[in-house]
């Protein structure tokens, strides 16, 4: 996977924020991107609000996304 | 948590009314996955098929909790999976219970309840109660 990450990152608030900025992340050029993914280990947030509860989740494995013309 | 926007149609969206609207305009996506999460404890498997996404969960339990304490509410990630030509199959112990988003079909339960585009199986809870891995 390659991914430029230095272009002004904008704090993200809201989770369709978020959303959108993953999808022209995954999309942007058409490309099919591929993470692999080693043992990673994510705190997730319940909300983007104040004093959100974390969920811890583990992941192991490949996802390849890549875009296709709608039906 | 940081992004970066290239959006085409002015500022980000913020409510998932104009995430919808947005993601409208944009192609559909295919998923290819082969991954195993660990959930808060519990074990899951994903796998993708293009356009199908299937969560297999080791109980009942870890369903409703996925439910329950997941960073998105159901109907707005049916929701969102929907708009972008995706669907969600979620199993427990290889049963299918419910599918979310693009193929799902809403059943007159899940319509009542206000669901969305999610598809109840009536009979996967009861399956995967009486399932045993093989």
């Amino acid at each position: 996977m390659s991914q430029c990450m230095s272009d002004a990152p904008d704090e993200t608030t809201t989770w369709p924020e978020l959303a959108i900025g993953l999808y022209d992340r995954l999309t942007g050029r058409n490309a099919e991107i591929t993470y692999e993914f080693e043992d990673m280990e994510v705190d997730v947030p319940s909300t983007t609000g104040e004093d959100p509860e974390y969920a811890y989740w583990r992941v192991d494995g490949t996802l390849t996304v890549k875009a296709r013309e709608k039906e | 948590m940081t992004t970066t926007q290239s959006i085409p149609n002015g500022d980000p969206p913020e409510t998932l009314a104009e995430l919808l609207d947005d993601l409208e305009q944009r192609r559909s996506l295919s998923v290819d996955a082969d991954l195993t999460v660990d959930l808060d404890g519990h074990t899951a498997s994903v796998v993708g098929y293009d356009d199908l996404v299937a969560v297999d969960l080791p109980s009942v339990a870890a369903a409703l909790a996925l439910y329950r304490d997941g960073p998105v509410p159901v109907m707005d990630a049916a929701a969102v999976l929907s708009s972008v030509g995706l669907t969600a199959e979620i199993r427990v112990r290889g049963a299918p219970v419910a599918r979310l988003g693009d193929a799902a079909v809403p059943s007159r339960l899940a319509r009542y309840l206000g669901l969305g585009p999610v598809e109840l199986v009536p009979d996967g809870p009861l399956l995967a109660l009486t399932r045993r891995r093989g």
